[in-house]
Protein backbone atom coordinates (compact mmCIF):
# COMPACT_ATOMS: atom_id res chain seq x y z
CA UNK A 1 0.00 0.00 0.00
CA UNK A 2 1.16 3.53 -0.67
CA UNK A 3 2.25 5.93 2.06
CA UNK A 4 -0.91 7.98 1.81
CA UNK A 5 -2.96 4.84 2.24
CA UNK A 6 -0.97 3.90 5.30
CA UNK A 7 -2.12 7.01 7.11
CA UNK A 8 -5.64 6.34 5.90
CA UNK A 9 -5.33 2.76 7.06
CA UNK A 10 -4.44 3.99 10.50
CA UNK A 11 -7.52 6.22 10.65
CA UNK A 12 -9.60 3.35 9.42
CA UNK A 13 -8.23 0.92 11.96
CA UNK A 14 -8.83 3.50 14.67
CA UNK A 15 -12.49 3.70 13.66
CA UNK A 16 -12.70 -0.08 13.70
CA UNK A 17 -10.87 -0.28 17.00
CA UNK A 18 -13.47 2.03 18.50
CA UNK A 19 -15.96 -0.78 17.98
CA UNK A 20 -13.90 -3.20 20.02
CA UNK A 21 -14.00 -3.05 23.79
CA UNK A 22 -10.69 -4.80 24.18
CA UNK A 23 -8.73 -2.58 21.80
CA UNK A 24 -10.59 0.73 22.02
CA UNK A 25 -9.13 3.46 24.18
CA UNK A 26 -11.14 4.35 27.25
CA UNK A 27 -13.37 7.36 27.07
CA UNK A 28 -12.25 10.61 28.56
CA UNK A 29 -13.11 10.97 32.22
CA UNK A 30 -14.71 14.33 31.59
CA UNK A 31 -17.55 12.77 29.66
CA UNK A 32 -17.69 9.28 31.07
CA UNK A 33 -20.11 8.48 33.87
CA UNK A 34 -18.47 8.90 37.24
CA UNK A 35 -19.16 5.61 38.99
CA UNK A 36 -19.08 2.18 37.40
CA UNK A 37 -18.87 2.72 33.66
CA UNK A 38 -21.33 0.95 31.36
CA UNK A 39 -20.04 -1.92 29.22
CA UNK A 40 -17.10 -0.76 27.13
CA UNK A 41 -18.77 -1.13 23.76
CA UNK A 42 -21.76 0.92 24.81
CA UNK A 43 -19.44 3.45 26.27
CA UNK A 44 -17.41 3.80 23.13
CA UNK A 45 -20.59 4.19 21.19
CA UNK A 46 -21.16 7.39 23.09
CA UNK A 47 -17.62 8.57 22.61
CA UNK A 48 -17.13 7.67 19.00
CA UNK A 49 -13.87 9.41 18.29
CA UNK A 50 -12.04 8.64 21.46
CA UNK A 51 -9.24 6.50 20.05
CA UNK A 52 -7.30 9.26 18.41
CA UNK A 53 -5.56 7.97 15.30
CA UNK A 54 -1.84 8.23 15.42
CA UNK A 55 -0.07 10.64 13.17
CA UNK A 56 -1.55 13.28 10.96
CA UNK A 57 -3.61 15.18 13.52
CA UNK A 58 -6.65 16.95 12.13
CA UNK A 59 -6.57 15.13 8.79
CA UNK A 60 -6.42 11.77 10.45
CA UNK A 61 -9.21 12.78 12.76
CA UNK A 62 -11.35 13.75 9.80
CA UNK A 63 -10.63 10.40 8.22
CA UNK A 64 -11.48 8.60 11.44
CA UNK A 65 -14.73 10.50 11.56
CA UNK A 66 -15.45 9.57 7.95
CA UNK A 67 -14.90 5.88 8.60
CA UNK A 68 -16.89 6.18 11.75
CA UNK A 69 -19.82 7.38 9.67
CA UNK A 70 -19.24 4.57 7.16
CA UNK A 71 -19.66 2.08 10.00
CA UNK A 72 -22.73 3.94 11.18
CA UNK A 73 -24.28 3.51 7.75
CA UNK A 74 -23.83 -0.27 7.65
CA UNK A 75 -27.17 -1.25 9.15
CA UNK A 76 -28.92 0.76 6.47
CA UNK A 77 -28.08 -2.15 4.18
CA UNK A 78 -30.57 -4.23 6.14
CA UNK A 79 -34.25 -4.27 5.39
CA UNK A 80 -35.88 -1.97 7.93
CA UNK A 81 -38.08 -3.80 10.42
CA UNK A 82 -41.23 -2.23 11.77
CA UNK A 83 -41.38 -2.40 15.56
CA UNK A 84 -44.74 -3.33 17.00
CA UNK A 85 -46.97 -0.38 17.89
CA UNK A 86 -46.98 -1.68 21.47
CA UNK A 87 -43.21 -1.16 21.62
CA UNK A 88 -43.57 2.56 20.99
CA UNK A 89 -46.47 2.86 23.42
CA UNK A 90 -44.45 1.04 26.05
CA UNK A 91 -41.47 3.34 25.50
CA UNK A 92 -43.53 6.51 25.76
CA UNK A 93 -45.22 5.16 28.88
CA UNK A 94 -41.80 4.56 30.41
CA UNK A 95 -40.78 8.13 29.66
CA UNK A 96 -43.82 9.34 31.55
CA UNK A 97 -42.58 7.68 34.74
CA UNK A 98 -41.24 10.58 36.81
CA UNK A 99 -38.25 8.75 38.25
CA UNK A 100 -37.11 7.07 35.05
CA UNK A 101 -33.86 8.99 34.86
CA UNK A 102 -32.82 8.06 38.36
CA UNK A 103 -33.65 4.41 37.95
CA UNK A 104 -32.05 4.05 34.56
CA UNK A 105 -28.77 5.63 35.57
CA UNK A 106 -28.74 3.41 38.63
CA UNK A 107 -29.40 0.36 36.48
CA UNK A 108 -26.54 1.27 34.18
CA UNK A 109 -24.11 1.23 37.09
CA UNK A 110 -24.85 -2.19 38.46
CA UNK A 111 -22.62 -2.25 41.56
CA UNK A 112 -23.45 1.34 42.44
CA UNK A 113 -27.15 0.69 41.95
CA UNK A 114 -28.14 0.49 45.59
CA UNK A 115 -26.48 3.71 46.74
CA UNK A 116 -27.70 5.57 43.69
CA UNK A 117 -31.26 4.42 44.22
CA UNK A 118 -30.96 5.22 47.87
CA UNK A 119 -29.78 8.71 47.09
CA UNK A 120 -32.64 9.17 44.67
CA UNK A 121 -35.10 7.89 47.22
CA UNK A 122 -33.56 10.16 49.79
CA UNK A 123 -33.92 13.26 47.71
CA UNK A 124 -37.43 12.24 46.71
CA UNK A 125 -38.52 11.81 50.29
CA UNK A 126 -36.41 14.59 51.78
CA UNK A 127 -39.38 16.89 52.25
CA UNK A 128 -41.60 14.30 53.92
CA UNK A 129 -39.20 13.21 56.68
CA UNK A 130 -38.38 16.83 57.44
CA UNK A 131 -42.03 17.48 58.17
CA UNK A 132 -42.42 14.21 60.01
CA UNK A 133 -39.40 14.97 62.09
CA UNK A 134 -40.54 18.46 63.01
CA UNK A 135 -43.96 17.46 64.22
CA UNK A 136 -43.16 14.65 66.65
CA UNK A 137 -40.14 16.47 68.09
CA UNK A 138 -42.23 19.49 68.94
CA UNK A 139 -44.87 17.29 70.47
CA UNK A 140 -42.48 15.15 72.46
CA UNK A 141 -40.66 18.16 73.75
CA UNK A 142 -43.73 20.19 74.41
CA UNK A 143 -45.78 17.67 76.35
CA UNK A 144 -43.34 16.74 79.14
CA UNK A 145 -42.37 20.38 79.52
CA UNK A 146 -45.95 21.43 79.94
CA UNK A 147 -47.12 19.19 82.73
CA UNK A 148 -44.43 19.70 85.33
CA UNK A 149 -43.92 23.33 84.38
CA UNK A 150 -47.56 24.06 84.98
CA UNK A 151 -47.29 24.64 88.74
CA UNK A 152 -44.21 26.88 88.38
CA UNK A 153 -45.21 28.84 85.30
CA UNK A 154 -48.87 29.18 85.86
CA UNK A 155 -48.85 32.61 84.25
CA UNK A 156 -48.24 31.10 80.80
CA UNK A 157 -51.57 30.28 79.15
CA UNK A 158 -51.64 26.78 77.66
CA UNK A 159 -51.55 27.07 73.86
CA UNK A 160 -53.20 24.34 71.80
CA UNK A 161 -51.72 24.71 68.31
CA UNK A 162 -48.40 23.28 67.20
CA UNK A 163 -46.99 26.78 66.91
CA UNK A 164 -48.29 27.46 70.28
CA UNK A 165 -46.58 24.41 71.61
CA UNK A 166 -43.33 25.64 70.12
CA UNK A 167 -43.94 28.97 71.78
CA UNK A 168 -44.55 27.14 74.99
CA UNK A 169 -41.22 25.42 74.64
CA UNK A 170 -39.42 28.67 73.89
CA UNK A 171 -40.37 30.42 77.13
CA UNK A 172 -39.26 27.30 78.94
CA UNK A 173 -35.76 27.60 77.53
CA UNK A 174 -35.76 31.31 78.16
CA UNK A 175 -36.74 30.69 81.73
CA UNK A 176 -33.82 28.24 81.95
CA UNK A 177 -31.37 30.94 80.88
CA UNK A 178 -32.95 33.37 83.32
CA UNK A 179 -33.19 30.81 86.04
CA UNK A 180 -30.19 31.99 88.08
CA UNK A 181 -32.14 34.26 90.39
CA UNK A 182 -34.69 31.55 91.09
CA UNK A 183 -32.19 28.67 91.25
CA UNK A 184 -32.19 28.62 95.00
CA UNK A 185 -35.92 28.29 95.06
CA UNK A 186 -36.04 26.00 92.02
CA UNK A 187 -36.80 22.45 93.05
CA UNK A 188 -34.43 19.65 92.02
CA UNK A 189 -37.03 18.20 89.80
CA UNK A 190 -36.33 21.04 87.35
CA UNK A 191 -32.83 19.74 86.57
CA UNK A 192 -34.20 16.21 86.48
CA UNK A 193 -36.80 17.45 84.08
CA UNK A 194 -34.14 19.08 81.85
CA UNK A 195 -32.16 15.83 81.80
CA UNK A 196 -35.29 13.85 81.03
CA UNK A 197 -36.12 16.34 78.33
CA UNK A 198 -32.70 15.91 76.70
CA UNK A 199 -32.94 12.17 76.96
CA UNK A 200 -36.40 12.24 75.43
CA UNK A 201 -35.09 14.45 72.64
CA UNK A 202 -32.17 12.15 71.92
CA UNK A 203 -34.38 9.10 72.05
CA UNK A 204 -36.87 10.64 69.72
CA UNK A 205 -34.17 11.67 67.28
CA UNK A 206 -32.71 8.17 67.32
CA UNK A 207 -36.10 6.63 66.81
CA UNK A 208 -36.86 9.02 63.97
CA UNK A 209 -33.55 8.36 62.26
CA UNK A 210 -34.06 4.65 62.53
CA UNK A 211 -37.59 4.97 61.25
CA UNK A 212 -36.35 7.10 58.36
CA UNK A 213 -33.72 4.52 57.47
CA UNK A 214 -36.28 1.76 57.51
CA UNK A 215 -38.60 3.76 55.33
CA UNK A 216 -35.80 4.42 52.87
CA UNK A 217 -34.96 0.74 52.75
CA UNK A 218 -38.60 -0.06 52.19
CA UNK A 219 -38.76 2.46 49.33
CA UNK A 220 -35.67 0.96 47.71
CA UNK A 221 -37.07 -2.55 48.16
CA UNK A 222 -40.43 -1.58 46.72
CA UNK A 223 -38.80 0.23 43.79
CA UNK A 224 -36.75 -2.87 43.03
CA UNK A 225 -39.85 -5.06 43.22
CA UNK A 226 -41.74 -2.70 40.98
CA UNK A 227 -38.87 -2.66 38.46
CA UNK A 228 -38.77 -6.44 38.46
CA UNK A 229 -42.52 -6.60 37.98
CA UNK A 230 -42.33 -4.07 35.14
CA UNK A 231 -39.54 -6.02 33.49
CA UNK A 232 -41.52 -9.21 33.80
CA UNK A 233 -44.61 -7.53 32.40
CA UNK A 234 -42.52 -6.20 29.52
CA UNK A 235 -41.19 -9.67 28.76
CA UNK A 236 -44.63 -11.19 28.85
CA UNK A 237 -45.94 -8.42 26.65
CA UNK A 238 -43.08 -8.94 24.18
CA UNK A 239 -43.77 -12.68 24.09
CA UNK A 240 -47.45 -12.03 23.58
CA UNK A 241 -46.63 -9.60 20.78
CA UNK A 242 -44.48 -12.23 19.09
CA UNK A 243 -47.15 -14.88 19.40
CA UNK A 244 -49.79 -12.49 18.10
CA UNK A 245 -47.58 -11.71 15.15
CA UNK A 246 -47.11 -15.45 14.49
CA UNK A 247 -50.82 -16.07 14.68
CA UNK A 248 -51.34 -13.14 12.32
CA UNK A 249 -48.83 -14.61 9.84
CA UNK A 250 -50.47 -18.02 10.03
CA UNK A 251 -53.91 -16.51 9.58
CA UNK A 252 -52.68 -14.58 6.53
CA UNK A 253 -51.21 -17.73 5.04
CA UNK A 254 -54.32 -19.74 5.84
CA UNK A 255 -56.62 -17.17 4.29
CA UNK A 256 -54.56 -17.21 1.09
CA UNK A 257 -54.45 -21.02 0.97
CA UNK A 258 -58.21 -21.31 1.45
CA UNK A 259 -59.26 -18.36 -0.68
CA UNK A 260 -61.53 -19.04 -3.67
CA UNK A 261 -59.77 -19.61 -6.99
CA UNK A 262 -56.41 -19.96 -5.26
CA UNK A 263 -53.66 -21.08 -7.58
CA UNK A 264 -51.37 -23.78 -6.25
CA UNK A 265 -47.93 -24.33 -7.64
CA UNK A 266 -45.48 -27.03 -6.62
CA UNK A 267 -41.85 -26.19 -6.02
CA UNK A 268 -39.24 -28.87 -6.71
CA UNK A 269 -35.59 -29.18 -5.80
CA UNK A 270 -33.34 -27.68 -8.42
CA UNK A 271 -30.15 -29.26 -7.16
CA UNK A 272 -29.31 -32.85 -6.27
CA UNK A 273 -27.60 -31.56 -3.13
CA UNK A 274 -31.01 -30.63 -1.71
CA UNK A 275 -33.08 -33.35 -3.33
CA UNK A 276 -35.44 -33.47 -0.34
CA UNK A 277 -36.37 -29.82 -0.60
CA UNK A 278 -39.90 -29.16 -1.81
CA UNK A 279 -42.59 -26.61 -1.35
CA UNK A 280 -45.92 -25.21 -2.39
CA UNK A 281 -46.84 -21.71 -3.46
CA UNK A 282 -50.41 -20.48 -3.04
CA UNK A 283 -51.40 -17.40 -5.00
CA UNK A 284 -54.73 -15.71 -4.25
CA UNK A 285 -57.04 -14.67 -7.05
CA UNK A 286 -55.93 -11.06 -6.74
CA UNK A 287 -52.41 -12.19 -7.74
CA UNK A 288 -51.00 -10.13 -4.90
CA UNK A 289 -51.46 -12.19 -1.77
CA UNK A 290 -49.33 -15.29 -1.64
CA UNK A 291 -48.21 -17.89 0.86
CA UNK A 292 -45.41 -20.39 0.57
CA UNK A 293 -44.65 -23.47 2.60
CA UNK A 294 -41.22 -25.07 2.26
CA UNK A 295 -39.96 -28.37 3.66
CA UNK A 296 -36.62 -30.16 3.70
CA UNK A 297 -34.39 -27.12 3.21
CA UNK A 298 -31.05 -27.45 4.89
CA UNK A 299 -29.85 -24.56 7.05
CA UNK A 300 -27.68 -22.37 4.84
CA UNK A 301 -23.95 -22.55 5.47
CA UNK A 302 -22.11 -19.66 7.14
CA UNK A 303 -22.76 -16.23 5.68
CA UNK A 304 -25.42 -17.50 3.24
CA UNK A 305 -29.16 -16.98 3.09
CA UNK A 306 -31.93 -18.28 0.90
CA UNK A 307 -33.48 -15.68 -1.36
CA UNK A 308 -36.85 -15.88 -3.07
CA UNK A 309 -37.23 -14.48 -6.59
CA UNK A 310 -40.35 -13.73 -8.59
CA UNK A 311 -39.46 -13.91 -12.25
CA UNK A 312 -41.58 -11.24 -13.94
CA UNK A 313 -41.47 -9.39 -17.25
CA UNK A 314 -38.74 -7.08 -16.02
CA UNK A 315 -36.64 -9.99 -14.76
CA UNK A 316 -36.20 -11.50 -11.30
CA UNK A 317 -37.50 -9.40 -8.39
CA UNK A 318 -36.43 -10.29 -4.88
CA UNK A 319 -39.22 -11.50 -2.62
CA UNK A 320 -37.09 -11.55 0.50
CA UNK A 321 -34.40 -13.58 2.17
CA UNK A 322 -34.83 -16.21 4.84
CA UNK A 323 -33.06 -18.85 6.84
CA UNK A 324 -34.06 -22.44 7.45
CA UNK A 325 -33.69 -24.59 10.53
CA UNK A 326 -33.19 -28.33 10.56
CA UNK A 327 -36.50 -30.18 10.48
CA UNK A 328 -38.56 -27.01 10.69
CA UNK A 329 -40.85 -25.89 7.91
CA UNK A 330 -40.44 -22.41 6.49
CA UNK A 331 -43.63 -20.43 6.03
CA UNK A 332 -43.49 -17.26 4.01
CA UNK A 333 -46.09 -14.90 2.72
CA UNK A 334 -46.83 -11.35 1.75
CA UNK A 335 -49.48 -9.21 0.15
CA UNK A 336 -47.36 -8.14 -2.78
CA UNK A 337 -46.26 -9.98 -5.85
CA UNK A 338 -44.82 -8.32 -8.96
CA UNK A 339 -47.22 -8.09 -11.89
CA UNK A 340 -46.52 -10.59 -14.62
CA UNK A 341 -44.79 -13.14 -12.39
CA UNK A 342 -44.28 -16.27 -14.45
CA UNK A 343 -41.92 -18.27 -12.34
CA UNK A 344 -40.52 -18.57 -8.86
CA UNK A 345 -36.96 -19.40 -7.86
CA UNK A 346 -35.15 -19.80 -4.58
CA UNK A 347 -31.40 -19.32 -4.68
CA UNK A 348 -28.60 -19.48 -2.16
CA UNK A 349 -26.99 -16.04 -1.78
CA UNK A 350 -24.41 -14.38 0.41
CA UNK A 351 -25.95 -12.57 3.37
CA UNK A 352 -27.70 -10.09 3.41
CA UNK A 353 -29.02 -11.02 0.00
CA UNK A 354 -28.28 -10.09 -3.55
CA UNK A 355 -29.83 -7.51 -5.89
CA UNK A 356 -30.07 -10.19 -8.61
CA UNK A 357 -29.85 -13.98 -8.46
CA UNK A 358 -26.19 -14.94 -8.39
CA UNK A 359 -26.06 -18.15 -6.39
CA UNK A 360 -27.20 -21.65 -7.31
CA UNK A 361 -30.92 -22.42 -7.67
CA UNK A 362 -32.23 -24.54 -4.81
CA UNK A 363 -35.95 -24.70 -5.61
CA UNK A 364 -38.02 -23.64 -8.57
CA UNK A 365 -41.61 -23.97 -9.67
CA UNK A 366 -42.56 -27.32 -11.16
CA UNK A 367 -45.96 -26.16 -12.44
CA UNK A 368 -46.65 -23.24 -14.68
CA UNK A 369 -47.96 -20.11 -13.06
CA UNK A 370 -51.04 -18.98 -14.94
CA UNK A 371 -52.31 -15.52 -15.65
CA UNK A 372 -50.06 -13.72 -13.25
CA UNK B 1 -30.94 14.86 7.98
CA UNK B 2 -32.59 17.68 6.13
CA UNK B 3 -35.94 18.97 7.19
CA UNK B 4 -38.77 17.11 5.56
CA UNK B 5 -41.79 18.61 3.93
CA UNK B 6 -43.78 18.38 7.14
CA UNK B 7 -45.39 21.27 8.95
CA UNK B 8 -42.77 23.79 10.07
CA UNK B 9 -42.38 23.72 13.83
CA UNK B 10 -43.58 20.14 14.18
CA UNK B 11 -40.98 17.62 15.31
CA UNK B 12 -41.13 15.96 11.91
CA UNK B 13 -39.75 19.14 10.35
CA UNK B 14 -36.68 19.24 12.58
CA UNK B 15 -33.21 17.92 11.88
CA UNK B 16 -31.96 14.86 13.78
CA UNK B 17 -29.59 17.02 15.85
CA UNK B 18 -32.35 19.49 16.74
CA UNK B 19 -34.48 16.58 17.90
CA UNK B 20 -31.69 15.30 20.15
CA UNK B 21 -31.37 18.77 21.67
CA UNK B 22 -35.09 18.75 22.42
CA UNK B 23 -34.79 15.26 23.90
CA UNK B 24 -32.14 16.64 26.24
CA UNK B 25 -34.78 19.16 27.30
CA UNK B 26 -37.06 16.21 28.13
CA UNK B 27 -39.49 16.66 25.26
CA UNK B 28 -41.15 13.28 24.64
CA UNK B 29 -42.53 14.30 21.25
CA UNK B 30 -38.95 14.79 20.03
CA UNK B 31 -38.00 11.30 21.18
CA UNK B 32 -41.13 9.92 19.52
CA UNK B 33 -40.07 11.52 16.24
CA UNK B 34 -36.52 10.15 16.53
CA UNK B 35 -38.07 6.77 17.22
CA UNK B 36 -40.23 6.98 14.11
CA UNK B 37 -37.21 7.89 12.02
CA UNK B 38 -34.71 5.37 13.29
CA UNK B 39 -36.51 2.54 15.08
CA UNK B 40 -36.99 0.40 11.93
CA UNK B 41 -33.29 0.63 11.09
CA UNK B 42 -32.16 0.04 14.68
CA UNK B 43 -34.58 -2.86 15.09
CA UNK B 44 -33.24 -4.43 11.90
CA UNK B 45 -29.71 -4.01 13.28
CA UNK B 46 -30.58 -5.57 16.63
CA UNK B 47 -32.39 -8.43 14.91
CA UNK B 48 -29.38 -9.06 12.72
CA UNK B 49 -27.13 -9.25 15.78
CA UNK B 50 -29.48 -11.23 18.00
CA UNK B 51 -31.52 -13.23 15.46
CA UNK B 52 -34.52 -12.83 17.74
CA UNK B 53 -37.30 -10.31 17.33
CA UNK B 54 -38.36 -10.08 20.97
CA UNK B 55 -34.80 -9.53 22.18
CA UNK B 56 -34.25 -6.97 19.45
CA UNK B 57 -37.34 -5.02 20.50
CA UNK B 58 -36.05 -4.94 24.05
CA UNK B 59 -32.72 -3.60 22.83
CA UNK B 60 -34.64 -0.95 20.90
CA UNK B 61 -36.37 0.11 24.12
CA UNK B 62 -33.06 0.28 25.95
CA UNK B 63 -31.53 2.41 23.22
CA UNK B 64 -34.25 5.02 23.33
CA UNK B 65 -34.38 5.06 27.12
CA UNK B 66 -30.61 5.67 27.05
CA UNK B 67 -31.09 8.48 24.54
CA UNK B 68 -33.80 9.95 26.75
CA UNK B 69 -31.55 9.86 29.80
CA UNK B 70 -28.30 10.89 28.16
CA UNK B 71 -29.40 13.01 25.23
CA UNK B 72 -27.32 15.89 26.52
CA UNK B 73 -24.16 13.84 25.98
CA UNK B 74 -24.60 13.77 22.24
CA UNK B 75 -21.81 15.77 20.58
CA UNK B 76 -22.43 16.66 16.92
CA UNK B 77 -18.68 17.23 16.46
CA UNK B 78 -18.05 13.56 17.13
CA UNK B 79 -20.70 11.80 15.07
CA UNK B 80 -23.97 12.23 13.28
CA UNK B 81 -27.13 11.41 15.21
CA UNK B 82 -27.73 8.47 12.91
CA UNK B 83 -24.31 6.97 13.63
CA UNK B 84 -24.59 7.75 17.33
CA UNK B 85 -27.86 5.84 17.53
CA UNK B 86 -26.60 2.99 15.39
CA UNK B 87 -23.52 2.49 17.54
CA UNK B 88 -25.51 2.63 20.78
CA UNK B 89 -27.90 0.03 19.39
CA UNK B 90 -25.05 -2.14 18.15
CA UNK B 91 -23.32 -2.03 21.53
CA UNK B 92 -26.49 -2.87 23.41
CA UNK B 93 -27.29 -5.73 21.05
CA UNK B 94 -23.77 -7.19 21.20
CA UNK B 95 -23.76 -6.89 24.99
CA UNK B 96 -26.97 -8.87 25.08
CA UNK B 97 -25.60 -11.38 22.59
CA UNK B 98 -22.57 -11.96 24.78
CA UNK B 99 -24.62 -12.24 27.93
CA UNK B 100 -26.79 -14.97 26.52
CA UNK B 101 -24.00 -16.86 24.78
CA UNK B 102 -24.40 -19.80 27.09
CA UNK B 103 -28.13 -19.98 26.62
CA UNK B 104 -29.31 -22.26 23.87
CA UNK B 105 -31.48 -20.26 21.57
CA UNK B 106 -34.87 -21.59 20.59
CA UNK B 107 -36.77 -20.36 17.63
CA UNK B 108 -40.22 -20.67 16.32
CA UNK B 109 -40.08 -21.94 12.80
CA UNK B 110 -42.58 -19.64 11.21
CA UNK B 111 -42.46 -15.97 12.02
CA UNK B 112 -38.79 -16.05 12.85
CA UNK B 113 -37.77 -17.80 9.67
CA UNK B 114 -37.63 -14.80 7.44
CA UNK B 115 -34.75 -12.39 7.91
CA UNK B 116 -32.64 -10.09 5.83
CA UNK B 117 -32.88 -7.72 2.92
CA UNK B 118 -35.30 -7.92 0.08
CA UNK B 119 -36.60 -6.05 -2.88
CA UNK B 120 -40.28 -6.36 -2.06
CA UNK B 121 -39.88 -5.93 1.64
CA UNK B 122 -39.47 -8.71 4.08
CA UNK B 123 -42.32 -11.18 4.17
CA UNK B 124 -44.95 -9.99 6.62
CA UNK B 125 -43.03 -6.81 7.27
CA UNK B 126 -44.98 -3.66 6.75
CA UNK B 127 -43.86 -1.96 3.53
CA UNK B 128 -44.49 1.30 5.40
CA UNK B 129 -41.84 0.39 7.98
CA UNK B 130 -40.08 3.56 6.90
CA UNK B 131 -42.17 6.57 6.14
CA UNK B 132 -39.24 8.94 6.04
CA UNK B 133 -38.20 9.34 2.45
CA UNK B 134 -34.61 10.37 3.29
CA UNK B 135 -34.01 7.30 5.36
CA UNK B 136 -35.73 5.14 2.77
CA UNK B 137 -33.32 6.43 0.15
CA UNK B 138 -30.38 5.93 2.51
CA UNK B 139 -31.42 2.31 2.94
CA UNK B 140 -31.61 1.81 -0.78
CA UNK B 141 -28.20 3.36 -1.49
CA UNK B 142 -26.36 1.60 1.30
CA UNK B 143 -27.97 -1.73 0.41
CA UNK B 144 -26.86 -1.29 -3.19
CA UNK B 145 -23.29 -0.42 -2.23
CA UNK B 146 -22.99 -3.21 0.31
CA UNK B 147 -24.28 -5.68 -2.24
CA UNK B 148 -21.67 -4.41 -4.70
CA UNK B 149 -18.82 -5.38 -2.37
CA UNK B 150 -17.12 -8.70 -3.10
CA UNK B 151 -18.68 -11.33 -0.85
CA UNK B 152 -15.46 -12.10 1.00
CA UNK B 153 -14.92 -8.43 1.87
CA UNK B 154 -18.50 -7.98 2.95
CA UNK B 155 -18.25 -11.07 5.12
CA UNK B 156 -15.33 -9.85 7.24
CA UNK B 157 -16.86 -6.43 7.65
CA UNK B 158 -20.17 -7.89 8.76
CA UNK B 159 -18.49 -10.27 11.18
CA UNK B 160 -16.75 -7.30 12.80
CA UNK B 161 -19.83 -5.15 12.88
CA UNK B 162 -22.67 -7.52 13.65
CA UNK B 163 -20.86 -10.13 15.72
CA UNK B 164 -18.49 -7.75 17.50
CA UNK B 165 -15.46 -9.85 16.58
CA UNK B 166 -11.90 -8.56 16.52
CA UNK B 167 -9.78 -9.03 13.41
CA UNK B 168 -7.98 -11.93 15.09
CA UNK B 169 -11.27 -13.56 16.06
CA UNK B 170 -12.53 -13.22 12.52
CA UNK B 171 -9.32 -14.77 11.20
CA UNK B 172 -9.74 -17.71 13.57
CA UNK B 173 -13.43 -18.15 12.83
CA UNK B 174 -13.15 -17.85 9.06
CA UNK B 175 -9.92 -19.86 8.91
CA UNK B 176 -8.07 -17.03 7.19
CA UNK B 177 -4.66 -15.48 7.84
CA UNK B 178 -4.93 -12.32 9.95
CA UNK B 179 -3.29 -10.28 7.19
CA UNK B 180 -5.94 -11.36 4.71
CA UNK B 181 -8.73 -10.37 7.10
CA UNK B 182 -7.16 -6.96 7.62
CA UNK B 183 -6.63 -6.37 3.90
CA UNK B 184 -10.19 -7.35 3.09
CA UNK B 185 -11.58 -5.15 5.83
CA UNK B 186 -9.51 -2.16 4.73
CA UNK B 187 -10.51 -2.63 1.09
CA UNK B 188 -14.18 -2.96 1.98
CA UNK B 189 -14.16 0.13 4.17
CA UNK B 190 -12.39 2.22 1.54
CA UNK B 191 -14.79 1.14 -1.16
CA UNK B 192 -17.74 1.96 1.05
CA UNK B 193 -16.26 5.28 1.98
CA UNK B 194 -15.91 6.27 -1.66
CA UNK B 195 -19.26 4.87 -2.70
CA UNK B 196 -21.17 6.40 0.20
CA UNK B 197 -19.51 9.81 0.03
CA UNK B 198 -22.78 11.64 -0.79
CA UNK B 199 -24.57 9.94 2.11
CA UNK B 200 -21.78 10.81 4.53
CA UNK B 201 -21.78 14.40 3.32
CA UNK B 202 -25.50 14.57 4.17
CA UNK B 203 -24.80 13.25 7.62
CA UNK B 204 -21.94 15.59 8.48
Amino acid sequence: MSEELTSEDRALLAALAALQPETGAPASPATSPPATPPPPVAHLAQEPNQPAPPGDGAEAETLTRLYHEVLGLMPFALAPAAPSPEAKRRLLARLAEPDLAGRESAAAKAPAAAPATLAAAESATAAAPAVAQAAPVTLEVGEPAAAPAAPAAAEAPAPTTAAGRQERFAPASRSRSASVPVRSSAPRWLSALAAALILALLGTCGWLLNDLRERRDAIVRLAAQRDAALRHAGEVEARLGRLTSQVGSMRDSFSVMTSPAVEVCNLRAATPEQADARGMLFVAADHQHWAMSLRGLRPPAGGKVYQLWFVADQGPVSGGTFAARPGAPVELGSDRMPAGTKAVRITLESSPGSPAPSGPDVLRNADTLHAL
Amino acid sequence: MDPTSSQPGSPAALSDAALVRLVAERRPEALAELYDRFAPTLLALARRVLDNHADAEEVLQEVFVQVWNRGERYDPARSSVSTWLVLIARSRAIDRLRSRKVVERTHEATAQAAVGASGLGEPHTSPEALDNVFIQERHERVRREMAALPAEQRQVLEMAFYQGLTQSEIAAKAGLPLGTVKTRTLLAMKKLRNALRPEIRQLL
